[in-house]
């Protein structure tokens, strides 16, 4: 049994004479060592990159429709000389140029749609957890039901009755709404425990002491605290919204074609999946790397940042 | 038990009657008038015809008096006409309802015992490349797309191996067992995808737990052989984790089966719900929600109860 002896060990390296490593670092050092996540990380670089410069990275363009390159297979060489790298799809759109046009689309729905889940669900969950009571229950109640339904059905409802009444082009913005009101109940019931635990301890006593005022404590000195978890859960969280947002434009509730999305080009390959796989593979094949990585980096991120875990 | 399981009927009620008012209230405050989607606008409706179906469907009332209405029909199973064809709602989903219940708790059992058995496998293999692999695909289908794996498997086992059926619960006109069967292999299996990603982590680090405590170690050191130990004491304890994320999985499963169905033409609710959206058939999915939702509370419920099986020292109380 070498487990007492590592104990002691450990011990040491909490004494004083060493340099203690600051959280940012050690985080960091786990990071790296994670090579899951460090191999995510320059994928999601790279898919982010190829989505922002994708004017650049192609030649084609998105949404034009020539009937000579219809279905045609991957690697196809165009008139001019282009190449069709992932094929032409039904209309003879570079299926390539599409899958990056549309993951400019897919990646913004995905990090704005969390990005308004996470906020409201810090400042609801810090409310909740801060001030306990009535807002509390009536709060966590609300977090409970949209915990324990299939929020499926009811983003499809949501879309289906809303969707007809946006401007054409807006259905994005619409999904952001939609998917962030319908996505901030994990965070807030994360950000409340997290903080239920933290308010009664010394350095927001000491704050209080000084006079702090609620919102100050709340921002300044609570929250900073809560980020680690809620760094995990922005990953995982924004792979939900882009997988969110991918059904929807699947089911045709979501982004409207022409206007390529992954999940509406899926859609739009699959009655041809016998003649013309392609059309259907290649933007699901991006849209399932991307999630992949997110996943794969949430968990680095969760396994590095866990306090319990210390190597 | 019996006690606990009526408290927690009892508790779901509230979670129940907030769902209905939510989406209760996302169709009816819509601009538009519901009235001239249950119409057929082909008939040119006068406004008289307008008022008259308003009056109907009784949208003519304040909206608290439609909510109230609404919310006693429904205990009653009258959830209202389909905007489509005219039917009941209630007709349309106990037809399609027993489809989606099937391919669920199928899906559910088969995904638990893969679940279970290559959350072992990875344990009893810790750190080994089947480890490795294990963990690298289920990180890979927790986060797939479902519909576009399902596409993917198709595209694979019908269109180019030609070995299943593409679509439908069975062909036409035979309903035998071996023939549903073949039609179901590849959406249970696609259903049941996430659960096995997600459940073997959970099966993996609870038996890699359990492995550790005293009493594995005695039941090993007795001489007993490893299947034993593994199988008849530390099995059941490494699931008590599992089952407590049990309930949790449920909503995802639901979503998945709504896909499942429309990529494989399976005539289930999530199927009709899809189907509702261009109608845009609001009492339909008003009670789709809501009858999801109820299965989704109902199987929680069953996973509660499944853990004070799993695990008898809990008490409930």
């Amino acid at each position: 049994m070498a487990e007492p002896v590592k104990q002691i060990d450990k011990q040491e390296d909490y004494s004083v004479t060493k340099t203690v490593e600051s959280p940012m670092r050690i985080f960091w050092k786990r990071l790296r060592a994670h090579r899951p996540s460090m191999f995510s990380l320059v994928i999601l670089f790279v898919i982010v990159l190829l989505a922002v410069l994708a004017p650049y990275v192609t030649v084609f363009d998105p949404e034009k429709v020539d009937l000579s390159l219809k279905f045609a297979p991957p690697f196809t060489r165009t008139a001019d000389g282009h190449i069709m790298i992932f094929g032409g799809d039904n209309l003879g759109r570079d299926v390539f140029t599409r899958a990056w046009y549309g993951a400019r689309v897919s990646l913004m729905v995905g990090f704005l749609a969390e990005g308004l889940g996470i906020v409201l669900g810090a400042i609801l969950g810090a409310i909740s957890g801060y001030y306990g009571g009535w807002v509390d229950t009536i709060l966590m109640r609300i977090v409970d039901i949209f915990l324990s339904i299939p929020t499926l059905i009811l983003l499809i409802t949501v879309m289906a009755v809303y969707g007809p009444l946006v401007p054409k082009g807006g259905e994005k913005y619409l999904i952001v709404l939609v998917l962030g009101i319908l996505g901030w109940q994990g965070t807030a019931r994360l950000v409340r425990g997290e903080i239920l635990s933290l308010k009664e301890r010394d350095f927001v006593e000491a704050a209080r002491g000084l006079g702090a005022k609620d919102r100050r404590i709340i921002f300044k000195h609570i929250l900073p605290n809560v980020m680690a978890p809620i760094i995990v859960s922005v990953t995982l969280g924004v792979s939900g919204a882009i997988l969110s947002e991918a059904s929807l434009s699947y089911l045709g509730v979501g982004i409207q074609p022409p206007v390529p999305s992954w999940g509406n080009m899926i859609q739009s390959g699959q009655n041809y999946l016998r003649n013309a796989w392609w059309i259907t593979a290649f933007p699901g094949a991006v849209l399932c790397l991307t999630t992949l990585a997110l996943y794969m980096l949430g968990d680095g991120l969760r396994e590095a940042l866990d306090p319990r875990l210390k190597k | 038990m019996g006690r606990y399981i009526l408290r927690r009927i009892l508790q779901s009620i509230p979670v129940l009657f907030g769902i209905s008012l939510i989406t209760f209230l996302i169709v009816n405050t819509a601009p538009g008038d519901p009235a001239l989607l249950y119409m057929d606008r082909s008939s040119n409706p006068t406004q008289e015809d307008i008022d008259r179906v308003r009056e109907e469907l009784g949208l003519d009332k304040p909206l608290p008096q439609r909510y109230l209405e609404w919310v006693g029909r429904a205990m009653v199973g009258d959830f209202g006409t389909s905007f489509k064809d005219k039917r009941p709602v209630i007709d349309r989903i106990s037809e399609t309802l027993p489809y989606s219940i099937k391919l669920s708790v199928i899906s559910i059992v088969f995904g638990y015992v893969m679940a279970i058995l290559l959350g072992i496998l990875a344990a009893v293999k810790a750190n080994s490349w089947v480890d490795y692999i294990i963990s690298f695909f289920s990180a890979l289908f927790v986060s797939a797309p479902v519909f576009w794996v399902a596409l993917m498997a198709i595209l694979v086992f019908s269109v180019k191996l030609d070995l299943l059926p593409t679509s439908g619960w069975s062909d036409y006109g035979d309903e035998s067992l071996w023939n549903v069967a073949r039609h179901l292999i590849l959406p249970v299996t696609i259903l049941a995808l996430r659960d096995i990603a997600g459940m073997s982590r959970y099966v993996r680090s609870g038996l890699l737990e359990v492995l550790r405590a005293d009493y594995v170690r005695t039941a090993r050191s007795k001489g007993l052989q490893e299947r034993v130990v593994i199988f008849k004491h530390a099995l059941r304890n490494s699931l008590i984790p599992v089952v407590t994320v049990m309930g949790l999985s449920l909503p995802a499963l639901v979503g998945g089966a709504v896909l499942t169905e429309t990529v494989f033409g399976l005539p289930g609710m999530g199927r009709l719900a899809v189907g509702s959206i261009a109608n845009r058939d609001y009492p339909m999915l008003i009670a789709i929600n809501l009858l999801s939702a109820v299965m989704v509370v109902l199987g929680n419920i069953l996973a509660d109860a499944a853990y004070g099986w799993v695990d008898p020292r809990i008490r409930y109380n």
